[in-house]
């Protein structure tokens, strides 16, 4: 349904697909058949009112929740019903909408556990190859620095996370996913709570990490000036579905948009409330 | 000196001081909890699970290698390995049955566990000796599973201890305190060093937030296992040295109660070290044993409730002035999320 609309510029093959995807809680259909793709080394908003289902299908594609049904293809292969841990090790990282720091451990073992391909989190590896552990540490080390020091955060490397500002606490995690190597990264809210000045460091790094290293981004925001000047597409979701996908020129003056953010007041006035959302969804 | 110990409602033998035999036992015991805390502390301070189960672990590595070693023969050595591989096991078994239940649940879990294992010890007569203890299943099979133990400790005695002057009966235990401690000690430094590595990191982040942990590619519930199969064979190396000292094992020993008394030593020595688990078992059992030596007008029923008294005291006045406990450290008490 959604591909038809967006064929129409030609682009890099999907590296994220989602298909006819479903999550309920109880009654709550809170992700109700969303289909949409995200082309690989795109950096794509994922927009929608509040309750909209974003969060949750963000916890869908990660593996914190098991979808109802539906199918979820990252990198060709399906990740439906995979666990959280092994589709971050496919290069699939995320951060949270509340972020997570790990308050008690420094901001520097914070990085390093990121870090991919360390043999010494293995107990048998660590026992029988010391040296390859304490070598890949010095590695890793390094390169922790080199990141936190372009979100500003070297000098607190040996600062306890829980130390951090909340603005802080945001670079550290979005820096902490992109320690972990990533190909993907979704991101929930990055810009909430930090200072523009900070936030445009953020999206430059984003811009930097995708024109070199081919990362693709997928962002919940709500701030609209950044959805619009700095993402390639932008898909929107209500109630659970994905009404719209597109680049951001066409989806700001989409009819259906203004509807869902508007409130049905605006459209046809069905109250669709939750469950079964009105028929206007699915855009085909 | 007795005139005046009868004058004062509140007075203190000094017989206490010479007591060696006593104190000794003391130094026992407070290295037995010690290794027995260890697994908590890694539990508890170093992953985030609270595991009540800890004398059920213990239960299970003592009575598993008495067992083998008196009803089987199967050498002592053999016994001890095999005894802590089963504890493991076990460990592993309600870890993989219980561990996705939410943290206080799991707790529960593991204390339901625990008591399912001194139950069945109490009852299966024939396997344990029941109430009356291991004694009786040694002298049925005539064979005492502190065979092994003496005779090493016997030719300490004689070769190490009694020409520097510590061979008299009141130094009996000593070469078993210098054992439980320089089992004590070579743990602590070895799991100093685990917890420093990338492994411990890993540990540490689970404690601090599982599904970050997992969202960075780490698998959570296995370092959980591994965790709680670490603390099961803690508890198993104590139960042992504790069967090792009472010379005949039955299940009051295993009473949840101790898994408490753990908890207190963790909470004296400090959240997340391991030392501190070495220096708060030593002062919880110094308080406990040393009051015996407190003169009170009272029964002696009520004296032994009085140090229990005696000891939620002090762990009160510690959360009051030094809430982190004696090594914790403050900092990571006080941050939140």
């Amino acid at each position: 349904m959604t591909e038809g609309s967006t064929a129409a510029n030609v682009k890099a093959p999907p590296i994220l697909e989602m298909r006819d995807v479903w999550k309920h809680f109880g009654g709550i259909h809170a992700v109700a058949g969303a289909t949409f793709s995200i082309p690989q080394g795109s950096i794509t908003a994922l927009i929608g009112p509040n309750g909209a289902g974003k969060t949750t299908l963000f916890n869908v594609v990660t593996g914190f929740y098991r979808a109802d049904r539906g199918a979820i293809v990252y990198d060709g292969d399906s990740v439906f019903g995979k666990s959280p841990h092994a589709i971050a090790r496919l290069g699939m990282v995320r951060t949270f909408q509340i972020t997570k720091a790990l308050a008690a451990m420094p901001v520097i073992d914070n990085m390093m556990l990121a870090a991919p391909g360390q043999p010494g989190e293995r107990l048998p590896l660590l026992i029988a190859r010391p040296m390859a552990s304490r070598r890949r540490e010095a590695e890793v080390r390094e390169q922790a620095l080199e990141l936190l020091s372009t979100f500003d955060l070297d000098r607190k490397a040996d600062d306890y996370a829980g130390t951090l500002s909340g603005g802080q606490r945001k670079l550290l995690e979005l820096a902490r996913a992109l320690m972990a190597r990533p190909r993907m990264v979704l991101l929930d809210e990055p810009m909430a709570g930090i200072n523009p000045t900070l936030g445009r460091r953020l999206l430059e790094h984003m811009q930097d990490l995708r024109a070199n290293q081919g990362v693709t981004f997928l962002f919940v925001e709500h701030d609209m000036d950044v959805v619009m000047n700095h993402s390639d597409e932008i898909v929107v979701m209500a109630q659970g579905k994905v009404i719209v996908q597109g680049p951001p020129d066409e989806v700001r003056s989409d009819q259906r948009v203004i509807d869902a953010y508007l409130g049905d007041a605006v459209a046809d006035g069905t109250g669709g409330n939750g469950s079964a959302p009105g028929g206007e969804a699915g855009g085909s | 000196m007795s005139a005046l110990a009868e004058a004062l409602p509140l007075a203190v033998s000094f017989d206490f001081l010479t007591a060696w035999d006593f104190w000794i036992g003391v130094g026992v015991l407070a290295g037995v909890y010690g290794i027995f805390t260890l697994g908590l502390q890694l539990n508890v301070g170093y992953t985030g699970i609270i595991n009540f189960g800890q004398a059920g672990f213990m239960a299970m590595g003592a009575y598993s290698a008495i067992i083998l070693i008196v009803d089987l023969g199967i050498p002592t050595v053999f016994a001890l390995l095999l005894s802590t591989l089963i504890t493991m096991a076990a460990g592993l078994l309600i870890g993989v049955s219980s561990l996705r239940l939410r943290a206080d649940y799991f707790a529960i879990a593991t204390i339901a566990f625990a008591e399912i294992i001194r139950l069945t010890a109490r009852n299966a007569r024939d396997l344990t000796g029941g109430n009356q203890g291991t004694i009786s299943i040694e002298l049925d099979n005539d064979r005492f599973y502190t065979d092994g133990w003496f005779e090493i400790s016997n030719w300490v005695r004689d070769n190490l201890l009694d020409p520097i002057g510590l061979g008299g009966s009141e130094f009996g235990s000593l070469p078993l305190l210098i054992l439980v401690w320089g089992v004590l000690a070579l743990l602590v430094v070895v799991l100093n060093r685990l917890i420093a590595t990338p492994w411990g990191r890993v540990l540490r982040a689970v404690r601090e937030d599982e599904d970050a942990a997992r969202a960075l590619g780490k698998n959570a519930v296995a370092y959980k296992l591994q965790s709680l199969a670490i603390a099961s064979a803690l508890g198993a190396t104590s139960g042992w040295l504790l069967a090792l000292s009472l010379e005949s094992v039955n299940q009051d020993v295993f009473d949840p109660l101790f898994t408490f008394i753990g908890y207190g030593i963790l909470v004296l020595g400090g959240l997340a070290s391991f030392a501190g688990v070495m220096v708060g078992s030593v002062i919880l059992w110094t308080v406990l044993e040393g009051m015996r030596f407190l003169d009170l007008p009272l029964a002696a029923d009520k004296v032994a409730a009085l140090r229990f008294v005696l000891v939620g005291l002090i762990l009160i006045l510690l959360m009051a002035f030094r809430p982190q406990g004696i090594f914790g450290k403050r900092e990571e008490m006080v941050i939140g999320d």
